[in-house]
C-alpha cells in the first residue's frame, strides 16, 4: 500500500494531488507534459519536499509535513526508474546494478550484479561502460520501458 | 561569383602575427642558452633551493585548495540561498586582485600588524617572511581558479544521477565521494591544473608578503627576478624549468579533458 497526497509549488506548476495504490496493483499516471506526473513520483521517493504533503508505503510515514516526519530518500528503499535512467557513466554495468549492495566484498557483489544481469540476458555486458544505453536504446528496448540494466538496479 | 578571399587571408595574417607573438619570447628563452650552461646553472644551491621551494610549497597549497575547495565549490553548485551570488563573487575576487594588491591585502590581514595577526601570532603560527606565508600567498591568489572551474563542473553534472544515488540507498555525502566526484573528475582536473599554473607562477603577493629569502621564500618566480640583472644564464634557466613545467601541465589538462579543457567549439 503506498499513499501520496502532496500540495507543491514546482516553478510554474501547482501540484495538489492524492493517490492511492494497493498491494499488486499497477497504477498509471497520464497527463500532458507539465502536469506533474514526475512531480508525484518525487514525492514518494523523497526527491522532493512538497509544501504540504503525506507519503504512507506500507504502514510507514515516510512524509508528514504536518507531523514533521520526512525520512530521507536514501533510507525509503523505494526503487525509482530515471526517465534518462542516471546509469553512472564512471562505473560499468555490473558496478551500476552493484551501486546499492554494501558490506559485502567486490567479488559476493559482483557477482550478485552480474546473476541480475545475465537474467536479462546481458551477462556479457557486465564490463561495458557509458555505450551501453545507447546500445540497449539501438535494440529498441527502451521505447517506453526502462532499459534492462536500470530495471536491474530498481 | 566572386568569393570573400580577403577575410581569409586577414584570418590567416592575425593567427600569425598572434602565434608569433606568443611563442618567439618562449623559443627564445631555450635559443638564449646552450644546454651545458642551463644545466650548469641549475647545479647551483640558490637555483636548486629555490626549485625545491617552488615544488614544496605550491603542492601544500594545492592539497590545501582540493580539500577544502572541493566541498566548498560543491555547496555552491548544489543549493541555492540567499546571498549566494555575492558569495561566489567574494570568492571570485581574487581573479582579478592585481598581485601586488593581494599581498597587501594578506598583510593587512594575517601579517605582524593586521588585524588577525595577534591571534595567528597567539596560535603560534609565524607567517610573514616564512615558507608558511608562502603557501598562504599562493593559496589566496591560485584557489578561486580551482573553485569557480570546480563549480562549473559540479554544476554541469546531471542532477538526477546524484537523485539515483540516493534512491539506492546512498546518503548524499556518499553519492558525493562515489559518484559526483567522480563523474566532475574532469573539470576537477582542469581547474586544479589552472590552479596550479598560477601557484607556480606566483610572483607579487608572495614577494609582499613573504619576502624573498633563499630556501625560504624564494621561490622559482622569485630567484627568477633576483638574479636576472647579475646572472642572465641562470635565471634563463629557471625560466627554461618553469616553461617546462607549465607545458606539462597545460598538456596534461588537454590530454584529461579531450581537448576541449581550456574552452573551445568542439566541446560539445
Amino acid at each position: 500500500m503506498l499513499s501520496v497526497e502532496a500540495r507543491a509549488t514546482v516553478g510554474a506548476l501547482r501540484l495538489d494531488v492524492a493517490v492511492a495504490v494497493d498491494p499488486g496493483e499497477c497504477l498509471a499516471l497520464a497527463g500532458p507534459s507539465g502536469a506533474g506526473k514526475t512531480s508525484v513520483l518525487r514525492v514518494a521517493a523523497g526527491l522532493l519536499r512538497p509544501a504540504q504533503g503525506l507519503v504512507e508505503a506500507n504502514g510507514e510515514t515516510w512524509l508528514d509535513t504536518e507531523g514533521g516526519i520526512e525520512v530521507p530518500a536514501e533510507r525509503r528503499r523505494c526503487g525509482y526508474v530515471f526517465q534518462d535512467y542516471a546509469l553512472f557513466p564512471h562505473l560499468t554495468a555490473w558496478q551500476n546494478v552493484a551501486y546499492p549492495l554494501r558490506r559485502l566484498g567486490r567479488r559476493e557483489r559482483r557477482a550478485r550484479a552480474v546473476g541480475l544481469l545475465e537474467r536479462l540476458g546481458l551477462g556479457e555486458r557486465a564490463d561495458a561502460r557509458r555505450r551501453l544505453n545507447h546500445e540497449i536504446t539501438a535494440r529498441g528496448l527502451s521505447q517506453g520501458a526502462p532499459p534492462p540494466r536500470s530495471r536491474a538496479r530498481a | 561569383m566572386r568569393r570573400p578571399r580577403w577575410f581569409g587571408v586577414v584570418l590567416a595574417v592575425s593567427l600569425a602575427i598572434a602565434l608569433t607573438f606568443l611563442t618567439v619570447p618562449v623559443v627564445a628563452i631555450f635559443v638564449g642558452s646552450s644546454p651545458a650552461d642551463l644545466i650548469s646553472s641549475l647545479g647551483e644551491r640558490g637555483s636548486l633551493d629555490a626549485l625545491w621551494l617552488s615544488l614544496r610549497t605550491t603542492t601544500i597549497s594545492i592539497a590545501i585548495i582540493l580539500i577544502v575547495g572541493t566541498p566548498a565549490a560543491y555547496l555552491l553548485a548544489s543549493r541555492s540561498f540567499r546571498g549566494k551570488a555575492l558569495v561566489v563573487t567574494l570568492i571570485e575576487l581574487p581573479l582579478v586582485l592585481p598581485p601586488a594588491v593581494a599581498g597587501i591585502a594578506l598583510l593587512a590581514a594575517v601579517g605582524p600588524a593586521g588585524i588577525l595577526g595577534g591571534a595567528v601570532e597567539a596560535a603560534g603560527i609565524e607567517l610573514s617572511l616564512t615558507t608558511a606565508g608562502v603557501v598562504v600567498a599562493l593559496t589566496f591568489v591560485s584557489s578561486p581558479f580551482y573553485v569557480r572551474q570546480a563549480m562549473a563542473a559540479f554544476a554541469a553534472v546531471d542532477r538526477s544521477l546524484l537523485d539515483a544515488s540516493r534512491t539506492l540507498g546512498a546518503s548524499e555525502a556518499r553519492g558525493f565521494l562515489r559518484v559526483m566526484i567522480p563523474v566532475a573528475l574532469p573539470g576537477l582536473a582542469s581547474g586544479m591544473a589552472l590552479a596550479l599554473g598560477r601557484a607556480l607562477g606566483e610572483f607579487g603577493a608572495t614577494l609582499m608578503f613573504a619576502g624573498s629569502f633563499q630556501g625560504v621564500t624564494q621561490t622559482v618566480p622569485l630567484a627568477i627576478y633576483d638574479r636576472f640583472s647579475t646572472d642572465f644564464d641562470s635565471a634563463l634557466a629557471l625560466s627554461a624549468v618553469l616553461v617546462a613545467l607549465s607545458a606539462a601541465i597545460l598538456l596534461a589538462v588537454k590530454f584529461v579533458h579531450g581537448g576541449a579543457a581550456l574552452g573551445g567549439w568542439q566541446a560539445e
